[in-house]
């Protein structure tokens, strides 16, 4: 009974790896994503992918890193195992036993990885987006050679921008009536947390904006199915508890009347 | 005789062709006058120089001409290095900072769609521009080629790229003409070429050799062909290895990133295979070693040849170590004991070599445990040396308006005097920091600063006047030049400079002797003066965008010390380590992304359009530092040393560490893994910073002598004294007052206090009927009471609209509260003696409000900005600041206020929220709350009037107090739970 499950667990790895199919893959901790995902790369090593195309995103350094190492034990291994173990080895990972040829270029993979240039290409997101930046400064309108800010400095520098809006506010009558409405709702501790949110997803409100302009407030009322005009006490928000809130808070408008359950 | 020579890694380069040279030369003491000895740079010719006069053993010689190529590659820029040849009469080099300006100009006045950019991103963008003009220049390529380098399917993004280089392919070149001067590498190219044609038509008399350079700049290349084939010419490469065999030399040729692509690419120059390469005599020979790094440095298609190692050479591992630390700081204390070490044997040299210059200083920093001073080779950058950092400090702190932090900044820089002596001056910044620049923030500029002195000042804070007069006048040339709107760079410079010189002026020296002193101050100098040469060049800027332009224009500036310090250690950079051997040799920081170091992307071409322009590719540098490393890594005792995470992250090991292991694995056996050093360095290191000693540290209990114990606290201190004593032993018996922190941004107690202060303020001058217009009375009485505050813009835009909305509900309560209360008193001071057997105690109050009822009785009402206490609290004692002033009003204390029963008490807490205001009464009888708690204040001066009552930290964890100012002094976190 346990066989039959490994190797159905095998057989779905197997799956996953192979080159050829997208793949979404979903697992518990512990389960082997990760050894999914260097099986994958070392299939297509083996068949002849030239490593400088293949490109692997993670969301962290740590597993960045991890790969890399992992993938470089592997391909050490196969450097100077004897024939037998690499035979079986890649037979596991691509279905087939291999034919010499194969096997030469499994051999040859190691040193190959690790020369290729720009090295084999695992990264974070972050580092990745950061580098096509570097890339093309004139199109992006970037300096060359800038440098990500870190947190502190980013902490700062939200701080100063907003002692400008507060300041500009006071000689400009329509952003000291915006202002009034915004601080009337929260206090000045969440105020920054506010203002982090928006600076996140300021190219996509740029985005709602420039497409509705000023009938971006009628526009959140047809998407919550009220009457433009009708204020916050006249939505009834339908759904789950949970998603009522969420809605509320994308909308910002107070989670009044939430019919949970329903 | 002539010919090319190479000497293998494993000796020491200079040190063998010292020895050669003397061998041949014989016991003539002029023999040596004959040679001149090419070298590729000036660094290079003094490690020679030092070579001949070990081999010499101190005694006199007449040493030969050496000179330098100016053989560095475009990364590194060490653009002070250029061929010393008088051959030819070319125009001089425009100078670097020249350049940068020139094209900085260029660029600024380039057509955009965007906005106008900044002089400092022009910067920027020139430092990139400089780069590419370098390297083609260097491979001495031509602009047109760029117009077809893009495919069709790229060509329309192309174009734009291809119209920002305009500049260099059109526009320079006539810039350069009217500057009456040539680029730095066109002119090396110049010299080289010329001192080629000069030598291939009329061989100079004498010897001639050609030493340590790997012709990967094309110049040199075709120098060094020359060289060779003159009848008296040699050419001695660097470490050619012969181990490699010639399926490998074929595919090396492709690979850039093999430490030997440079030097197969020059025996093709050459015409020359590596058979047909001389060995230079003497040179030592580790063939163990030698055979070690050729298995390890085997180009990807060859490593098949792995699986058929057969064993190792018994001693090829020898004097080999890998030490992996757990993070930097682990590395440094490794290497720093290493180093260390190294030196109990009374002439051994040892050498930390990296490209990794924070390890190279925390490698430095640590050997100062032991009183070893020393340099790094490499350098530090000019922005972060004393007179490199004082000057941007200095900038930075007027731009900034004189704020805290930049300000102190200055004051407390090691250079800075004022004019005055040191020690005073740095005395009288302390009392400024203490007096005026923790709290709030004061306004901004110099008015600022004076607005801010404390108005009756006395003993040292009496002489803040003076200080901030004296700082306005040496720094009013750089505001007023900060202030304009559009000033030329030059004036800023002048002005900049003037105010450093006055700033760094003592009583007894002046500011530029010590400004401009030193190593750094003199390479400073360098810069300034080059850059008030060429400022001009710049259109006029704005004045606060200056400390962003000056931080562009220093960046790559170095500051290298001339002598290295320790005859024995050195911190080398890859670069300076180049033709140099010690006895030992640390390779420090071998991870991917530091040695080899991380491929720069390029900003103007992708990779094939770099190859197919014929450019090098990133890798190349690669290929550079691996040759660095299989040179340092041939020393007879080598530690290889990394750190397994840096900044939390874990690392990936340095390519050659992995190939190293994947060969000593195929070798297998007793070779399968390197022997274990002579000492366990990493378990030495962990000794090190263990304490002899741990103490565990307990809660305090400081017992003081009754004399010193206080005899008067106030009700709110009583809370205080229940809930935490030792705050009252810290503050009462060792005064001891937290600082404020630097330009503080107002705190929730400030917003209390300007509330509290509205409210007295308004009830005082109304206590027992109000105006019309209360309202406006009370907003205008805010106003006074918040003042200078208002002009803070978070003040005005959330604690205002709260104060707003609290005035509007007083008023309201007022109104119907009036109709029930005879009088209002405000702010009450009150107090009580206390007889106890120890002597009196006195308790004193300050009472928000108490309100006379119509009855004859009393209520006592407190303000809270915050949370009030709760019923429980006060019910139990713990909050008894209500309940002890009914008890002084009962016997009279209150000042004014005639003696009376207190029927209840309240909290008001204003919040200033949507509900701006709760009423929060008091539960319980408040006769009884008031005899319970005076019962208690007796029980506990009775307790504390015993010498061995402690006064202890938090007894009853549950009941801390919420704002602890002295929870670090007492530790609480170290003993408790706190």
């Amino acid at each position: 009974m346990t066989v039959d499950v490994i190797a159905a667990a095998s057989a779905a790895q197997r799956r996953a790896s192979h080159p050829q199919a997208s793949v979404w893959v979903a697992a518990s901790a512990g389960s082997g994503k990760t050894k999914v995902l260097t099986d994958r790369v070392l299939a297509l090593l083996l068949h002849e992918t030239r490593p400088e195309r293949i490109l692997c995103l993670t969301f962290t350094r740590a597993a960045a890193a991890e790969m890399a190492v992992r993938i470089n034990q592997r391909l050490a291994s196969w450097a100077t195992e004897p024939d037998e173990m690499v035979r079986g080895e890649i037979q596991s990972l691509l279905g087939k036993m291999p034919d010499d040829d194969r096997l030469d270029h499994a051999r040859r993979l190691f040193a190959l990885v690790l020369d290729v240039p720009g090295g084999l290409k695992i990264q974070t997101i972050h580092s990745f987006c950061q580098s096509l930046l570097a890339r093309f400064p004139l199109e992006a309108g970037i300096p060359p050679n800038f440098e990500a800010m870190d947190e502190r400095s980013a902490a700062e520098m939200m701080l100063t921008a907003r002692d400008t809006v507060l300041i500009a506010a006071r000689h400009d009558r329509g952003l000291a009536d915006a202002l009034a409405v915004v601080t009337g709702h929260i206090q000045e501790e969440q105020f920054a947390t506010l203002m982090d949110r928006l600076a996140g997803n300021r190219s996509r409100i740029r985005a709602l904006i420039d497409t509705y302009g000023d009938d971006i407030g009628d526009e959140v009322c047809r998407r919550l199915g009220a009457v433009p005009g009708q204020g916050p006490q006249d939505v009834v928000i339908c759904g789950r508890a949970g998603m009522a809130v969420l809605m509320s808070r994308a909308c910002s408008l107070p989670a009044t009347r939430c019919c949970p359950g329903r | 005789m002539a010919g090319v020579y190479t000497i293998p890694p494993d000796a020491a380069f200079v040190d063998t062709l010292a020895a050669g040279i003397l061998e041949e030369v014989g016991d003539s003491p002029s023999g040596l006058l004959h040679y001149t000895i090419l070298l590729p740079t000036r660094r290079a010719c003094r490690a020679l120089r030092d070579a001949f006069l070990r081999a010499g053993d101190g005694k006199a010689m007449l040493l030969p001409a050496m000179r330098p190529l100016g053989d560095v590659d475009e990364d590194e820029f060490a653009f002070h290095e250029a061929p010393e040849f008088g051959v030819v009469d070319l125009p001089p080099a425009i100078p670097g900072m020249r350049r940068r300006l020139l094209l900085a100009r260029l660029i600024m006045s380039w057509e955009r769609e965007e906005d106008d950019m900044t002089a400092d991103q022009a910067v920027r963008l020139a430092v990139e521009l400089e780069r590419l003009l370098d390297q083609v220049q260097t491979e001495r390529l031509s602009f047109d080629g760029l117009k077809n380098l893009a495919p069709d399917d790229f060509a329309e993004h192309w174009q734009k790229v291809l119209a920002f280089l305009a500049i260099l392919t059109e526009h320079w070149p006539a810039v350069v003409l009217e500057q009456g001067g040539i680029d730095q590498a066109e002119r090396r190219n110049l010299l080289l070429a010329a001192l080629a044609d000069l030598w291939s038509e009329t061989p100079p008399p004498g010897h001639v050799i050609a030493a340590g350079s790997t012709g990967s700049i094309p110049a040199t290349a075709d120098l060094l062909a020359v060289v060779a084939a003159m009848p008296n010419g040699r050419v001695v490469l660097p470490g050619l290895m012969r181990e490699t065999d010639d399926a490998s030399w074929t595919a090396i040729e492709r690979d850039q990133t093999h430490p030997q692509h440079n030097l197969a690419h020059l025996m093709k120059r050459l015409s020359l295979t590596p058979p047909e390469i001389l060995d230079w005599p003497g040179a030592e020979t580790n063939s163990a070693r030698r055979k070690l790094i050729a298995e390890v440095m085997r180009p990807a298609d060859t490593t098949q040849a792995w699986r058929l190692l057969d064993a190792l050479p018994a001693d090829a591992l020898e004097g080999i170590q890998r030490i992996d630390c757990a993070d930097a700081a682990e590395e440094a204390s490794v290497i720093a004991l290493i180093l260390r070490h190294a030196l109990e044997d009374s002439d051994r040299t040892a050498a930390l070599v990296t490209p990794d210059r924070i390890l190279a200083r925390r490698v430095a920093a640590e050997l100062r445990r032991w009183n070893i001073d020393i340099d790094d080779s490499a350098g530090e950058p000019l922005a972060t040396s004393v007179p490199g950092s004082f000057l941007r400090l200095i900038a930075s702190m007027v731009v900034s308006g004189f704020a805290p932090a930049p300000l102190l900044a200055v004051l407390k820089h090691p250079l800075t005097a004022g004019g005055q002596e040191p020690v005073a001056f740095r005395r009288m910044a302390r009392v400024l920091e203490r007096h005026v620049l923790r709290g709030p923030r004061p306004g901004s500029g110099i008015a600022g600063l004076r607005a801010a002195l404390p108005e009756d000042a006395s003993g040292e804070a009496s002489k803040l006047g003076d200080l901030v007069d004296s700082l306005e006048a040496i720094t009013a040339p750089l505001v007023a030049a900060i202030d304009d709107a559009s000033v030329s760079l030059d004036a800023m410079m002048t002005a900049h400079l003037r105010v450093a010189e006055a700033l760094a002026a003592t009583d007894a020296e002046d500011g530029a002797s010590r400004l401009w002193n030193g190593d750094a101050g003199e390479m400073l100098a360098q810069f300034v003066a080059e850059l008030c040469d060429a400022a001009p060049l710049l259109p006029p800027v704005a004045g606060y965008s200056y400390q962003a332009l000056l931080d562009s224009l220093m960046t790559g500036a170095t500051v290298r010390p001339r002598f290295g310090r320790h005859p024995r250690l050195a911190i080398l950079g890859l670069l300076e380590a180049r033709l140099q051997r010690a006895d030992l040799v640390v390779l420090g920081g071998l991870n991917e992304g530091v040695w080899p170091p991380e491929p720069q992307p390029d900003p103007w071409l992708s990779r094939p359009m770099r190859e197919r322009f014929g450019l090098p590719l990133p890798e190349r540098r690669i290929g550079l530092t691996a040759h660095d490393f299989v040179q340092a890594f041939a020393a007879p005792e080598v530690v290889l040393t990394r750190a397994t995470k840096t900044d939390g992250q874990p690392t990936v090991p340095s390519r050659w560490l992995t190939r190293l292991d994947a060969v000593l694995r195929g070798a297998g056996g007793e070779h399968a893994v390197l022997p274990a050093g002579q000492y366990p360095w990493r378990d030495i290191r962990a000794l090190l910073n263990k304490p002899e000693q741990s103490i565990r540290i307990t809660a305090p209990e400081p017992r003081p002598p009754l004399a010193a114990r206080p005899r008067r606290l106030s009700v709110t201190q009583v809370e205080a004294w229940m809930r935490d004593p030792y705050a009252i032993f810290a503050r009462h018996i060792l005064r001891l007052r937290p600082l404020d922190p630097l330009d503080a941004d107002p705190g929730a107690a400030d917003r209390g206090m300007f509330i509290h202060d509205a409210l007295d303020r308004f009830l005082r001058e109304y206590p027992e009927t109000l105006p019309p217009d209360s309202l406006d009375r009370l907003l205008a009485f805010g106003e006074e009471a918040f003042g200078a505050a208002l002009v803070r813009p978070t003040v005005r835009a959330f604690w205002w609209p709260r104060f707003a909305r609290i005035a509007g509900w007083f008023v309201k309560q007022e109104a119907t509260r009036r109709g029930e209360i005879a009088k209002a008193y405000s702010e009450a001071e009150g107090r009580l003696d206390i007889a106890s057997a120890g002597g009196s105690f006195l308790l004193t109050a300050k009472a928000d409000r108490i309100d006379r009822l119509g009855d004859g009785g009393y209520e006592i009402i407190d303000y809270k900005t915050g949370s009030p206490p709760s019923n429980t609290d006060v019910g139990l004692g713990y909050a008894p600041q209500l309940a002890l002033e009914a008890v002084i009003l009962r016997g009279g204390g209150f000042k004014d206020i005639p003696a009376g029963d207190v029927s209840s008490l309240a909290y008001w807490q204003l919040s200033g929220g949507e509900t701006p205001a709760t009423i929060r009464p008091v539960r319980g009888d408040a006769t009884e709350l008031a005899d319970s708690a005076l019962a208690g204040l007796r029980v506990l001066i009775e307790s504390f009037d015993d010498p061995e009552t402690p006064y202890a930290a938090i007894p009853r964890p549950g009941r801390a107090p919420r704002f602890n100012d002295y929870a670090h002094l007492a530790r609480n976190r170290e003993w408790g739970d706190a």
